[in-house]
This record gives C-alpha cells, sequence and structure tokens, in this order.
C-alpha cells in the first residue's frame, strides 16, 4: 500500500480529532460505501492528487488523515463520511476509504470504496494496487490478477504490484508465472523479505527443492521473527533430507506460530478499539518475545501517544525502547515510570532492569533496593 | 424447448435436488436463533447405516437441546432413527429404537463394537457420551460404561477404528471444550469479531483432550489416551476426526481438525500407541503456515495414486484446505491450484465429502456452508450468516469448477452423510440446516441424461475378526481408463458418520476389471471383471 499512502500524503494534513460518540463510531462502521451519495458522472474526472483541496472538505478530510495515522480507523471512517456527505465521490476521500476498510480487514467494503475512486478519477489507475489487494484476499485470484496487470501496465516500478501479482498467479496454480513476477518485485526490492519468501515457495512448489533455499534464508535474515518462511524451510529442509534442519526450523516455526497468532488477535482487538491499552501492553511484550524490531517501534510510537498508560503499559514501553535502543525515550520513559508508580514494587523492578540494561549499574541497584522496600 | 437447450438446462442442474417428503417435518434445535454461546452453533450430526439389516441405509439424526432446557434441569431432545423404505423415504422407528435424551446431542459414529454383525451407535454430547448398543437389527439399548465425560465437557466427532489390529473396533473420540453455563460470557460482552459484538470462545476458553476408547472385547471400553500417547502437549478445539492409513503401513492412523488450532495428524505407531506428525506431514497449518479454524473432514484417492487425500472446511477468511498424499512423506496443500481455495475464502465450511457423486470417474466434493455467528449478515464481514452449499465437481488434473450444490436460497447449513439412500447407484446426501429442517438431497446422477451411460460400483466387506464389517481395509478398484482406491470406514464429514462401504463411479466403463481388498488383518482379496452397476459384498478369505 505504499504508493496508495503516497496519495494521501500529499494532502499532508495533521489536524486535532473532534471527539466522536461511539454511536458516530458504530454508525460509520454500520455504512455500506454503495450507499454513500454520488456525483454527477464526469464530475472529478480531471482531479489530481495535486490539486487543492475543496475548502468544504479541507477540515474533515485532514481529520481522518489524522485519525487514520493514529490508527483510529472508525473515527477515520466518521470524517470520510462526512466529508463524501458534502463532496460526493471526491476521489481523496473515496482512496482513504478504500485504505481504511482494507486495514479494518474489510475487503468487500474496500473494494467497493476503490472501485468508485476509480470510476471517479480513471486517470489514478496505477495508484490502485489497494483494490487488487482487496480481490485477492477475498479469494478472487483472477480479478485480482487482472487488475495488478492493470495497474503494472502504468505504473511498472511497484514492486507490490508485482509481488501481488505473482501472489495470484500462484494461487492459481501457476508456479512458473508467480516465480517470474516474484523475481521481477525482487529486481525492484532485492530486500522484499516477503517476496524472497514467496520465490521460495514458487521454487519449492516447481519442484526447484535445493534453489529454494537460498531465497527463504535470505528472507530469514531480514525477517527473522516471520514464521511463515520458517514453516516453508522445514519443508524444504525435510524434503532435501536434512530431518535435523527441519525439526529445528519446526521448532522455531512453532514459536513464532504462537507469538503471531496472538499478535493477530491483539491487532484484531485495537482495530476497533485503538485506545485500548492492554492489547498494545501484550503487542509489546509479543514483538519483543519474536524480536520483531519494526513491529515494536511500531507500537512503542503508538504507546507513547497514549494516555493514561498504565503500570503495564508504561513497562513493557521502557522494556521496548531499551530493545530499540532508543536511550533518549527510555531516560524519559523511566523518569515517567518513576514519578507516577514510585510506591509500585514492579515498577523499581521494570527501572532496575532498565538501569542495568543502559549500563547504570548505581541506578539499577537503587531501583532494586527501592523494590525491596516495598 | 430445442433439445440442445435441453441438454444444456440438464447439464447446468445443480448435482443435487432437496427432496422435501422423504424426511417431512423433521428438524433439529441447537440453543437460540440469536447464538448468544458458543454452545449453540454446532448443530446435531447424521448417521446413515443399515441398522434394521434389510439391505438399505437407515438415518439417525442426533439433536440438541435449548439453554431454558438446561436450566431446567430437563434432558435435551432425544437422538432418531428413521427407517428407509427401500426407495429413500424415511419414517420415524418404532419405539424399540428410542434412545433416551441425554443432556445435549452433537455428534455421532457408527460401528460393531460386540463383533455381533449389527452396526451400534456411539453419540456425542455437552456432557456424558452415549454407546448405544444394536440389538439384532430389533431395537437400541443404552450400554453405560464409565468412560462416557462429564456434565462440563463437549464431545463433538468420533470415529471407530481398530487402532490396535485386535479384531475389535476402537473409538476415537473428539473433545471440543470445556463448557460452563455461568462461566462464560455471552455475546455482548468483550467478544468481537470484525466490529461486530458476538458470541465468546473458542479462544478464552479451555480446550479438551480428545479421547482414545480401547474396545476391551464384547463392546467395552476402557480410556486408552494416555496409554496410546493420543495426548498432546496442549489439548485443541476438536471439532472433527476420520480414520486415513495415511503412509499405507497398514494400520490405522487417525486426522484431527481442531478450530483455531493446528491440526493433528496421530501417526499410528503400530504398538498400540500414536504420534502426532501434523506439522512433519504437512497438513497442521495452511500453505500460509497459519493454523485455521478446521471442522470438517473428507478424505479420498483424488488423483487415482492409491493414496488418500484430505479435505478440510474452515473458518470463513480461511480457505478450505485440500492436502494432496506425498505417501509416507506426507501432504501438501494444493487449494488454490484445485480451484477451491479463493471460492471458500468468505465460506464457513462444515460438512464435506469426497466420492464420485456424478459418476463419472473422477472424485467429486462438497462443503455445506453456513456462519456460527448471525452478526455476519452485518457490514463489513466480507461473508453472510445463511451461505450457499457449494459442490466442488472434479475435472481432470485435479481440479474442481465450484458449482451450486442445489437450488435455492442459501441456508445455515452444518452436518452432513452420504450413501444411495434410493438404491440407484449414486451416492445421496442428507444435510442439517441449523434449528432447521433436515434435508434429503437426492442425487441427479442416475436420473440426468448424462447420468443415463453413468456405470458404478459399491463394494461391502465382511471379516473374519470382530470388526465385522472391516473399518479399515483398503479397496482398490481399477477399471479401463481409472483407478482408486478406498478405505472402509464410518466416520467423515463433520460430526457424522457414513455407511461402511467403498463406492467408485466408473463413467463409461461397464465392468471393473480387478478388485483388490487388504483387510485389516493383512491379508488380501482379489476379484477380476466384475460388472458394473452392482453391490458386491466380499467375505474375508481363510488365512
Amino acid at each position: 500500500m505504499k504508493r496508495a499512502l503516497a496519495v494521501c500524503a500529499a494532502f499532508a494534513l495533521a489536524l486535532p480529532l473532534a471527539a466522536q460518540t461511539s454511536a458516530e463510531r458504530a454508525a460509520a462502521l454500520e455504512l455500506d460505501p454503495a450507499r454513500l451519495p454520488r456525483a454527477p458522472e464526469g464530475r472529478w474526472r480531471e482531479w489530481k492528487p495535486t490539486d487543492k483541496l475543496p475548502d468544504s472538505v479541507h477540515d474533515t478530510l485532514g481529520r481522518a488523515f489524522t485519525a487514520y495515522r493514529e490508527s483510529d480507523y472508525a473515527a477515520a471512517l466518521v470524517h470520510l463520511h462526512a466529508a463524501l456527505a458534502r463532496e460526493p465521490d471526491f476521489p481523496a476521500a473515496l482512496y482513504q476509504l478504500g485504505v481504511t476498510h482494507f486495514r479494518l480487514r474489510r475487503y468487500g467494503d474496500g473494494a467497493k470504496a476503490f472501485e468508485r475512486f476509480l470510476a471517479a478519477a480513471p486517470g489514478e489507475l496505477g495508484a490502485t494496487q489497494g483494490l487488487a489487494h482487496c480481490y485477492y484476499s477475498l479469494g478472487d485470484y483472477a480479478r485480482a490478477q487482472a487488475h495488478y496487470e492493470r495497474v503494472l501496465a502504468v505504473a511498472p516500478t511497484s514492486a507490490e504490484a508485482w509481488r501481488g501479482l505473482g501472489l495470484a498467479l500462484l494461487r492459481q496454480g501457476d508456479a512458473s508465472g508467480g516465480l517470474a513476477r516474484f523475481e521481477r518485485a525482487l529486481e525492484l526490492k532485492p530486500e522484499h523479505a516477503d517476496a524472497l519468501a514467496w520465490s521460495a515457495q514458487a521454487l519449492f512448489e516447481l519442484g526447484r527443492t535445493g534453489e529454494a533455499l537460498v531465497p527463504l534464508l535470505r528472507s530469514i535474515e531480514l525477517a527473522p521473527h516471520e514464521p511463515r518462511p520458517w514453516f516453508l524451510l522445514a519443508q524444504v529442509q525435510s524434503e532435501l533430507g536434512r530431518e535435523d534442519e527441519a525439526e529445528r526450523a519446526r521448532t522455531r516455526f512453532r514459536e513464532l506460530g504462537a507469538i503471531e497468532q496472538e499478535v493477530r488477535a491483539q491487532e484484531g482487538l485495537l482495530l476497533y478499539d485503538p485506545r485500548a491499552v492492554e492489547p498494545l501492553a501484550r503487542l509489546l511484550k509479543l514483538h519483543r518475545a519474536a524480536r520483531n524490531l519494526a513491529g515494536l517501534g511500531e507500537v512503542l510510537a503508538r504507546a507513547v501517544r497514549l494516555a493514561p498508560r498504565t503500570l503495564e503499559l508504561q513497562s513493557e514501553s521502557l522494556e521496548a525502547a531499551d530493545a530499540l535502543g532508543q536511550r533518549e525515550l527510555g531516560a524519559q520513559l523511566a523518569a515517567e515510570l518513576e514519578q507516577r508508580f514510585a510506591t509500585v514494587r514492579a515498577a523499581w523492578e521494570a527501572l532496575a532492569r532498565h538501569f542495568a540494561a543502559v549500563g547504570d549499574e548505581p541506578a539499577a541497584e537503587r531501583a532494586r533496593v527501592s523494590a525491596a522496600r516495598l | 424447448m430445442p433439445l440442445a437447450s435441453l441438454c444444456l438446462a440438464l447439464a447446468q442442474s445443480p448435482q443435487f435436488a432437496l427432496d422435501p417428503p422423504a424426511l417431512a417435518g423433521v428438524r433439529t434445535t441447537c440453543g437460540a436463533r440469536d447464538k448468544r454461546f458458543i454452545l449453540e452453533v454446532n448443530g446435531g450430526g447424521l448417521a446413515l447405516a443399515d441398522f434394521d439389516g434389510d439391505g438399505d441405509l437407515d438415518l439417525v439424526v442426533v439433536d440438541g437441546s435449548t439453554l431454558e432446557r438446561v436450566a431446567r434441569g430437563e434432558p435435551g431432545f432425544p437422538t432418531r432413527l428413521f427407517l428407509n423404505d427401500g426407495r429413500g423415504q424415511f419414517a420415524a422407528a418404532t419405539e424399540a429404537w428410542a434412545i433416551a435424551p441425554s443432556r445435549w446431542g452433537m455428534g455421532c459414529a457408527v460401528g460393531d463394537v460386540d463383533g455381533d454383525g449389527w452396526l451400534d451407535l456411539y453419540v456425542t454430547h455437552w456432557g456424558r457420551d452415549q454407546l448405544v448398543r444394536n440389538r439384532d437389527g430389533a431395537g437400541f439399548e443404552l450400554r453405560e460404561l464409565a468412560c462416557l465425560g462429564d456434565e462440563r465437557r463437549w464431545g463433538t466427532s468420533a470415529a471407530f477404528l481398530d487402532f490396535d489390529r485386535d479384531g475389535a473396533l476402537d473409538l476415537a473420540v473428539a473433545n471440543y471444550l470445556t463448557f460452563e453455563l455461568g462461566k462464560v460470557p455471552p455475546s455482548g460482552g468483550d467478544c468481537r469479531w470484525k466490529g461486530h459484538d458476538v458470541m465468546c470462545g473458542p479462544q478464552g476458553l479451555a480446550a479438551e483432550h480428545d479421547w482414545l476408547l480401547r474396545n476391551t472385547g464384547e463392546g467395552s471400553f476402557v480410556d486408552a489416551t494416555a496409554a496410546a500417547k493420543l495426548a498432546p502437549a496442549s489439548a485443541a478445539f476438536a471439532l472433527g476426526c476420520i480414520t486415513l492409513d495415511y503412509d499405507r503401513d497398514g494400520d490405522t492412523d487417525l486426522y484431527v481438525a481442531n478450530d483455531s488450532t493446528p491440526n493433528f495428524l496421530w501417526d499410528n505407531q503400530g504398538d498400540g500407541t500414536f504420534r502426532e506428525v501434523g506439522l512433519q506431514r504437512g497438513v497442521s497449518h495452511d500453505m500460509n503456515g497459519k493454523e485455521q479454524a478446521g471442522m470438517g473432514i473428507a478424505v479420498g484417492d483424488i488423483n487415482g495414486d492409491g493414496r488418500e487425500d484430505l479435505l478440510v472446511t474452515n473458518f470463513s477468511g480461511e480457505n478450505n484446505a485440500l492436502y494432496l498424499s506425498r505417501g509416507a512423506r506426507g501432504f501438501v496443500e494444493r487449494s488454490g491450484p484445485a480451484g477451491i481455495g479463493g471460492p471458500s475464502l468468505t465460506r464457513l465450511g462444515w460438512g464435506t465429502s469426497l466420492h464420485d457423486f456424478d459418476l463419472d470417474g473422477r472424485l467429486d466434493a462438497f462443503a455445506l456452508n453456513g456462519h456460527v455467528y448471525p452478526q455476519a449478515d452485518k457490514p463489513g464481514t466480507d461473508t453472510s450468516y445463511a451461505q450457499p452449499a457449494d459442490f466442488y465437481r472434479g475435472l481432470p488434473e485435479g481440479r474442481f469448477a465450484v458449482e451450486p450444490l442445489f437450488e435455492g436460497a442459501p441456508r445455515v447449513l452444518r452436518a452432513s452423510t452420504v450413501g444411495d439412500i434410493d438404491g440407484d447407484g449414486d451416492l445421496d446426501l442428507v444435510a442439517v440446516e441449523l434449528d432447521g429442517p433436515v434435508l434429503v438431497l437426492r442425487n441427479r446422477a442416475r436420473t440426468s441424461a448424462a447420468g443415463e451411460g453413468a456405470h458404478w460400483l459399491r463394494v461391502e466387506l465382511r471379516s473374519k475378526s470382530r470388526n465385522r464389517f472391516a473399518l479399515g481395509a483398503q479397496v482398490t478398484a481399477v477399471w479401463s481408463g481409472g483407478r482408486r482406491t478406498a478405505e472402509v470406514r464410518t466416520s467423515g464429514g463433520f460430526q457424522s458418520s457414513v455407511p461402511p462401504e467403498a463406492h467408485f463411479g466408473l463413467g463409461s466403463a461397464e465392468q471393473v476389471e480387478r478388485i483388490e481388498v487388504r483387510w485389516p488383518s493383512g491379508r488380501t482379496s482379489v476379484l477380476e471383471q466384475v460388472g458394473s452397476n452392482r453391490l458386491v459384498r466380499i467375505e474375508e478369505p481363510d488365512a
């Protein structure tokens, strides 16, 4: 969705969120995009992402983008619907509506929004790989393939679209076709860990098991926290008769798979309740356990924005900052932890771990003493 | 209508047609329609078998209960037998076949537990299960056993198998979870799906270990789960189970479909124990390495290589998984290339089966669908509560075309069983609509123009051991243009049981060149040049 987001970023708005009632948010989630008002045909045909925003939707869209950036997707929908009520079929709003539904894993609604965007602004076809992603997620691989091909005809340098096209072909049984597209994605973006893993899958399905090892191991090197490459590695090693290596890969897969399952569940909770504290704290712990630094960084940034913070979230945030080597943030979180939870033993224990991690042994010792007193 | 159009219309008709008069007015209940608790979503199971020995298939319907009845301390609705008149019309059996109601019926399994040549019945429950003995084709009687569980555990599917090859049928029981009213929050609590309040579970509830009950002879059972090492480190939410000899080493293995947890493949070690090899053999997860929510299971030799393949129905957002056998090395998932991966992604599948329904010599399959959440009809779910049932018509090269199973509006379907209920040679289907009628679906293969030239063969076995119906035997049929191996089993689908026989569609072949039977005892039988369109009963030879 990188190119997709680039369109939204063109607006670069960051207006403060207006408070919404839970009823407004619930109503936004109940609204089918097909029921949004329609503009006269051709109204936005000449629209370009660089065009000035109409005054009528400027603030509303700004709030929608802010909500989206803060992962508050229901709030984003409220503002997007308001914008589209004022300016029916305004392409930027429709586009963001598609992206938001995709993030909410509502692929059917995402597809409807993207289709309307494309109908309103047919010149922006190159930005609609999100529509193909939606078709793919709905299991319509042939339609996904067709749309990826349309996108690539006008935007041939999108590694994501090549990867998506490869997946659509692979799912339809065309492993050779899939492999060629994954390789094209890798020419454009050699360190695309997911494309590497899928190219290994295609090679494995083609019976080129030995060759599959190279991209697979590179994928694991780039994203060691992802369970799927370990799953495939176990199959590849087993096929190559290396049962010991296969068993080691299975063990790692089991560990990471269990973590990923819980990550999905916690992320699912946050999709509709973005300010829930417990899932955030749990996600920090899970990403740290999987050594998923990218995921950890994302959740940490989100946790830091959130207030009020619980002891658990504050402690986990501190551990995350230490794991990421974010010294300045760690110091800030440690100070806050000490200030807010000075009478709680677990807080001092967390501080002791933090000071030890950053090499401040005297402070660590003081924290241990404080913990022992409580 | 011109003849060509008529032929086209016939060819485009769904493979099955509803036959409401065949089982008029029979409905089941599984809680309330708003489904506030996970207990209320499975529905009851089905079994087709010849219980009265008159040569046709009778039907067992397992029924559930309501939370109000449970609260009042009343038993659930009874499991019922319907006798076949030989033409596929069912009527309630007499009082002699009545089964006293227990708490809340779920699934069932059929097997001859005492070796008397009559098929007995096992019924799983939320609560204690029931073992029902067949009194020489004259009626049922309950048999009390110590190992049938307590009031909190919840059994789903079950499978008879002779795991220790002592000639007596043992029993594997798939257990779901511990369900205690008052301890599970109703929908509207903290449980959400796609932004909607829904009932809770199975995540967050305690999974139950499955059971292996060993037949001590004469149909009495003891719990052999621990001794047979059938207990994994962590229990899983089991919904489906089926027997198969995946590695063709002569003993019966067991596959268990688990909800939201990896599926199990229990490899029979041949020494009275099992080893769980699902991950090693490629059938625990989908091709992405994601655990799915397995419900129903079908087994069949799709490509005629003598090894049975697996089809597992799953939750919405997950594809139904087709695992092609690679022999002892295990399986590889090929749902996408087979053409069933994508179309099943928005469905939530339950009952399923792999058989040659259109008698063209290739295996077909079906998936009965319907969501667990009534809230699936709300916006943004990418699915629906009532769903069309899908027929997967077998095509060359292991591909399937997805078609409507039968005409009519989408329904909330659950369990299924298959068998030739009208004796015309093709396999018919019985299905449970949740909180609705039990549906008899007549196969059109033999009545359609295309089916007139299609041939078939049914094979029944009679063993010398107490496993009289030879569950676990492998039957291989070879005909001009095709060959297929099928295990004689009664387990399959979801919470249901099928007749103990092998059925082969032969296309235009008028005879089978060779039938080879590998008996559970290890003996073999070979028949050559067997005419088609008949039921062949084969007796086990002497040693």
